[in-house]
């Protein structure tokens, strides 16, 4: 159990800055999901904390102390690698048992302890078919679940993830997210998670950072992530598909662009008004979009289809509003409209978020 | 038409390199053969056919019995000594940058000297009236007396092989070194992160990681080994006595001295079939301590 936080921390590379002034807080037993596109420094950043890299500026705190000179042996961290760092001349038994034999808790579990623990991680992970094969015998997802399950053996102070679950596939991940999140809660271990998918972070997640070129873009719950994001990078990255942005121009309580809205809420109105020159960029969630006929008066936007990608239930729908702005919204498959169809798209004003046109930051 | 030069174009292109191989290796592999079965001198090759007379007579010749011990024994001492050195250095300095590469650079040297520079080279240091050795034994006052190694039925063989030792250390040292670099970084750094001690990281990741590799080098400058005569040809020229005849010499002594092609045919023919058996036995050997390793 234990409280991580990083203060300032930076890591360069030459003359390449892989984290820049990063500071994040994890609070004990919080499951903390490192987000971003590949090269966003998330696994420099889990390689800091573990220790096998030490940063070149900032402070890394574990319960208040701060831990940048300790070396990897004494954090008692267990980390699952993204590239899977496997043992190639170890059996699948012998790689997930070999964290238990280290001198430090070596004492704590007999042989049997040991063959016990790893059986039940094995099995839980399903490769306890798999235990005396060697890691060239494995495929990628095997491989990536040993890399796991060596991980999780250990009962350490903290969980670093790095993409554990990436390269499994789509019906195994599906489960081992529920799988994890299970371990996570029933055990209260505090766990640092990274990972491109924004499915993941916010299926799983109780904090979520989204770092972008080595530089944190938002820290907040899923949330807060979802709904208000700080700026038009975590829009864009959060939500599948992401955030609608159309630019628009504010004036007298309308937006007028390739949508037109005539705001409804004080709320709306008073953030719109913000921006001096009114030029905006308005941000809404593909489900916040409702079809209507193309001729209703309730029609904030006309256009035509162009895609329609079904789902069974859903459907994300593209619609070309003018030759610059598509919008995708997401529906149920029923009520999918065919491909060349005119339809009025009806906004949910609720939910709508602001960005300065210039600064692309979120106006609150 | 097409098939026909893809199916046979891979030999075409190896041909020539067979052409060279069949020239070099083979037809004076098929020499000796023949030259083994006669009578032989230097200067009248195939003078009579003999059968085995050869063959029966070096099994009676106590000189190449010993000769043969001698480079078994030389070889197999200095090849392991080499590689338990060469392997100990390369730990030490492959996670020094800067030193390491000067020490590498420096290991280059004996590499690139020709081994008769090295063999007369250490014929000075081992002089009896000005070698650099006796030289420091009388100044520091250890010895009153000029030491003559090369002539010391107990030190010649343990010279010879300390001249060795110093000229192809630097070779398993290098080769040690870039089995060490190829190891998987990422097991290392797992290994750390799992809370594994330096002990335990050496013994159950590096030890038997490298050891394949490690294994090969120590065969391959075994069978090198084997084949030593530039040092003893220098150094001692067999001598004293026969202490340190090995076979290649005393091969070269019995072709080349005596004249006698036909009989150092036959000893050659048997040294290859020892090699042979020699390296077999190690190949095993090599099999069933990667097992005991892992």
């Amino acid at each position: 159990m234990a409280q991580l936080e990083l203060r300032n921390v930076s890591k360069t590379f030459g003359d390449e800055h892989a984290v820049q002034d990063l500071s994040f807080t994890c609070k004990e037993g919080e499951f903390f999901c490192l987000l971003g596109p590949s090269g966003a420094g998330k696994s420099t950043t889990i390689n800091l904390i573990t220790g096998i890299d030490s940063p070149t500026g900032g402070d890394i705190l574990l319960d208040g102390e701060s831990i940048v000179d300790w070396s990897p042996q004494d954090r008692n961290f267990a980390t699952a690698f993204e590239n899977y760092a496997l043992y190639p001349h170890f059996t699948v038994f012998k790689n997930m048992e070999f964290p238990l034999k280290a001198p430090v808790r070596a004492a704590e579990y007999s042989d049997k302890d040991r063959r016990d623990r790893v059986v039940q991680v094995a099995e839980m992970l399903r490769i306890d078919e798999l235990l005396e094969r060697l890691p060239r015998e494995l495929s990628g997802g095997q491989r990536q679940r040993v890399a796991l399950g060596r991980t999780l053996v250990r009962n350490p102070s903290i969980y670093l993830l790095d993409e554990p679950i990436a390269h499994l596939d789509a019906k195994l991940r599906h489960r081992m997210r529920g799988e994890l999140k299970k371990i996570q809660m029933e055990l209260g271990i505090t766990t640092i998670y990274s990972t491109p998918d924004q499915l993941e972070a916010l299926s799983m997640a109780d904090t979520i950072l989204v770092l972008n070129q080595g530089k944190v873009e938002q820290i907040g719950t899923r949330e807060e992530i979802y709904r208000t994001p700080k700026n038009l990078f975590v829009a864009q990255f959060v939500g599948d598909p992401p955030m609608n942005i159309v630019p628009v121009q504010y004036q007298d309580g309308e937006l007028n662009g390739a949508i037109s809205i005539r705001l409804s809420q004080d709320d709306n109105k008073q953030r719109a008004a913000a921006v001096e020159n009114g030029k905006l960029l308005v941000g809404f969630r593909p489900k916040d979009i409702s079809f209507v006929s193309a001729e209703s008066a309730s029609s904030n936007a006309i256009g035509e289809v162009k895609v329609v990608e079904s789902y069974g239930r859903t459907a994300d729908v593209a619609i070309e509003l003018d030759a610059e702005t598509i919008v995708k919204c997401k529906i149920t498959a029923d009520k999918a409209p065919q491909v060349g169809e005119q339809v009025g798209c009806q906004i949910d004003q609720a939910n709508l978020s602001f960005f300065d046109a210039e600064t692309i930051q979120r106006i609150q | 038409m097409r098939a026909f030069f893809e199916k046979r174009a891979p030999f075409v292109m190896v041909f020539p390199t067979l052409i060279v191989l069949l020239i070099i290796a083979v037809v004076p592999l098929i020499y000796v053969l023949r030259l083994s079965f006669t009578e032989s001198t230097l200067s009248a090759p195939f003078k009579a056919f003999i059968g085995f007379d050869n063959f029966a007579r070096a099994f009676s010749d106590e000189t190449f019995g010993r000769s043969l011990v001698n480079t078994l024994f030389f070889a197999f001492t200095v090849t392991l000594l080499e590689t338990l050195i060469g392997f100990v250095m390369a730990l030490a300095f492959q996670s020094e940058k800067r030193l390491g590469g000067v020490v590498r650079t420096l290991a280059l040297l004996p590499l690139f000297t020709p081994p008769v520079a090295i063999a007369m080279i250490w014929r000075l240091i081992y002089d009896p009236n000005s070698g650099l050795i006796n030289h420091y034994l009388n100044n520091w006052g250890i010895l009153e007396t000029a030491v003559g190694f090369l002539g010391n039925p107990q030190l010649a063989m343990p010279a010879i092989m300390l001249a060795d030792i110093w000229q192809w250390t630097p070779f398993t040292f290098l080769l040690c070194l870039a089995a060490l670099q190829a190891l998987p970084k990422s097991a290392y750094e797992a290994a750390n992160v799992d809370g594994a001690s330096n002990w335990q990281i050496f013994r159950r990741l590096t030890l038997p990681l490298v050891s394949p590799a490690v294994i090969v080098i120590f065969l391959f400058r075994f069978l090198i080994a084997l084949k030593v005569f530039d040092l003893v040809f220098i150094l001692t020229y067999g001598g004293p006595g026969s202490v340190t005849n090995v076979a290649s010499f005393y091969i070269y002594r019995v072709g080349f001295t005596q004249f006698n092609t036909g009989y150092a045919a036959a000893l050659s023919i048997l040294v290859l079939l020892l090699i042979s058996v020699v390296t077999t036995f190690m190949t095993v050997g090599r099999d069933l301590i990667l097992k005991r390793l892992n």
